[in-house]
């Protein structure tokens, strides 16, 4: 067995990392109103930097050529690069970047301590695989109010925004109420939000129907263990499928042959299933549907 | 073809940081709207600054170099003391804090009125909205100074408004930082607050966009009659897209609030 890279302590490095960059871009937003810039920081507002701010402005720059309110060009650079990324290699913005995905990841960690293996297994599956659809209501709700008033109405229910903008006077009760519900339901269930309300989770997870890179198992060494399945944090159940084309998954690569699954070469990233084992996974899966989930 | 998670996440962070440079470095990463009001394009005024453009989040310094005018001028203008604070820092977004205490029942004080203060400076053709006022400083020193005559000054004494000696010191920046960062955002003249009383008050406001007219029972057809333009997209905002078109905004607003207060 090979030494195994462990993604675990990068991923969380590169969460702070970005968890950090967010907040200080918030204060210094709120600072250059005051007069003062922080250096590389600059004054850009959140909605500047957040990547969903294009997609929900969309429709408003091809009908008029223009954003909606507090939207700029920033946002649809974001916007292009993060789908840019997620055709290649999935929602990696959302298992590795987004600050309020790695918050949610990190209350549950408490959520962990408190009820141990009951943790993020406490909906019934066939609510919770219903709920799991929620979020496209919610991406199709944002879409259309945003472009009937031009105006980023889904700010005052983000709980994103609530919590990197607590101190502005500027959120809305709702989004507080929301982001309190958020951090009481990531004491139970694995990144809530994520799973059943973010609208732009939502978009980016449907990249796990066509990114190139996909994550894949190689029956002929897998032993079965469940150890990629309980490593998920969106349950998604790894170990029944050859090529995990979940609309859940958030590219954390935690189930990975890096990560969880104790067998190299076992649980791997790639564009297509080595040659080797095509031939074989074809005749063992052939039962198995098209997609995962 | 494989590729390692940490990689293939390495080079998803490089993809996302590397543009940003790039786009940076490209000019094209525009975090914020114009500092500085827009300048005229068509018409008598080409080439000056659109005192219609003034937004509540522009500093007085900048409204003082896009219009030649000394913000301790306009500080003095709108009889603000403003202490050891330095004038060029202030901004129309502060107007309503520092004039709170007006009586409400005959209008406000606001970033509107340092539009209407800029524009009769400017000689710029301005209707401010019909609840601006102006402080009997501000049009004093406009006569004192030749920058209006003695008809101009008759007709601006319904909205003249006597004020006291008003301190603008930092006691009252921070709250009004709190206003500004809203108005920044927005882009517009009004902060976020005035966005609900503009869809529900009927009255065309800086920020109101197509969809509210339609709301308020106007026709693309009575836009269009009103306005000599036909209306542009229910999401545009109706001062910018009838500014766009060279329209003079002010006159498009009082005829389409007549028109509204018609219905």
């Amino acid at each position: 067995m090979k030494k195994r890279l462990k993604i675990r302590p990068v991923r969380t490095g590169v969460q702070i990392f970005f968890f950090l960059l967010i907040a200080l871009i918030a204060v210094g937003h709120s600072l250059e109103e005051a007069g003062i810039t922080l250096p590389l920081i600059g004054g850009a507002s959140l909605h500047a930097v957040c990547p969903f701010g294009g997609v929900v402005s969309l429709y408003q720059y091809i009908v008029s050529g223009t954003f909606v309110q507090k939207i700029h060009d920033s946002s649809f650079i974001l916007m292009i690069l993060v789908f840019l990324t997620a055709v290649l290699f999935g929602p990696v913005f959302c298992g590795w970047i987004c600050p309020l995905g790695s918050f949610q990841e990190w209350i549950g960690r408490i959520g962990k301590k408190l009820f141990r293996k009951k943790y993020n297994h406490m909906i019934p599956g066939k609510i919770d695989s219903i709920l799991r659809y929620l979020r496209y209501l919610v991406l199709i709700w944002v879409i259309i109010v945003t472009a009937a008033s031009a105006r980023l109405v889904f700010a005052n229910y983000d709980p994103y925004y609530a919590l990197f903008n607590f101190w502005t006077g500027e959120v809305a009760i709702s989004g507080f109420i929301i982001l309190g519900l958020v951090i009481l339901l990531s004491l139970v269930v694995e990144r809530p939000f994520c799973k059943y309300a973010c609208p732009y989770g939502a978009v980016l997870g449907l990249s796990n129907f066509f990114r190139v890179f996909k994550i894949r198992r190689i029956p002929k060494t897998c032993i079965s263990c469940s150890a990629c399945d309980r490593a998920c944090p969106m349950n998604i159940e790894v170990e029944k499928h050859t090529t995990v084309r979940n609309h859940q998954c958030i590219a954390c690569y935690e189930c990975t042959s890096e990560a969880a699954c104790p067998i190299s070469d076992t649980v791997i990233l790639s564009a297509e299933l080595p040659l080797r084992e095509s031939a074989k996974t074809k005749t063992r899966t052939a039962k198995e549907p098209s997609h995962a989930n | 073809m494989r590729i390692k998670g940490i990689a293939a996440a390495g080079i998803t962070i490089l993809i996302i940081l590397g543009g940003v440079f790039i786009s940076q470095l490209t000019g094209t990463w525009i975090t914020e709207n114009a500092r500085s009001p827009r300048l005229i394009t068509v018409g008598e005024f080409a080439g000056m600054s659109d005192p219609a453009d003034i937004r509540g989040s522009h500093t007085f310094a900048v409204i003082g170099e896009s219009f030649s005018i000394e913000p301790e001028i306009i500080a003095a203008a709108f009889g603000l003391d403003v202490g050891a604070r330095d004038p060029g820092e202030l901004r129309p977004n502060e107007m309503e804090l520092f004039f709170e205490g007006i009586d409400e029942s005959r209008g406000e004080i606001g970033t509107d009125s340092i539009k209407w203060f800029i524009a009769l400076y400017s000689d710029f053709p301005y209707i401010p909205e019909e609840t601006t006022l102006l402080p009997s400083s501000a049009a004093e020193y406009l006569i004192a100074a030749g920058k209006i005559d003695q008809e101009v000054m008759d007709s601006l004494q319904p909205s003249l408004i006597e004020t006291e000696l008003l301190k603008a010191d930092a006691d009252t920046e921070a709250d009004a930082d709190t206003e500004a960062d809203a108005d920044t955002d927005a882009g517009i003249a009004a902060a976020d607050t005035d966005v609900s009383s503009s869809s529900t008050d009927r009255t065309v406001k800086g920020n109101t966009i197509f969809a509210d007219l339609y709301t308020w029972g106007l026709t693309e057809k009575e836009i269009g009659e009103v306005t000599g333009e036909a209306p542009g997209p229910r999401s545009a905002v109706v001062r910018d897209y009838y500014t766009n078109l060279g329209l003079e905004y002010g006159t498009v607003r009082v005829a389409l609030q007549k028109l509204i207060d018609s219905k």
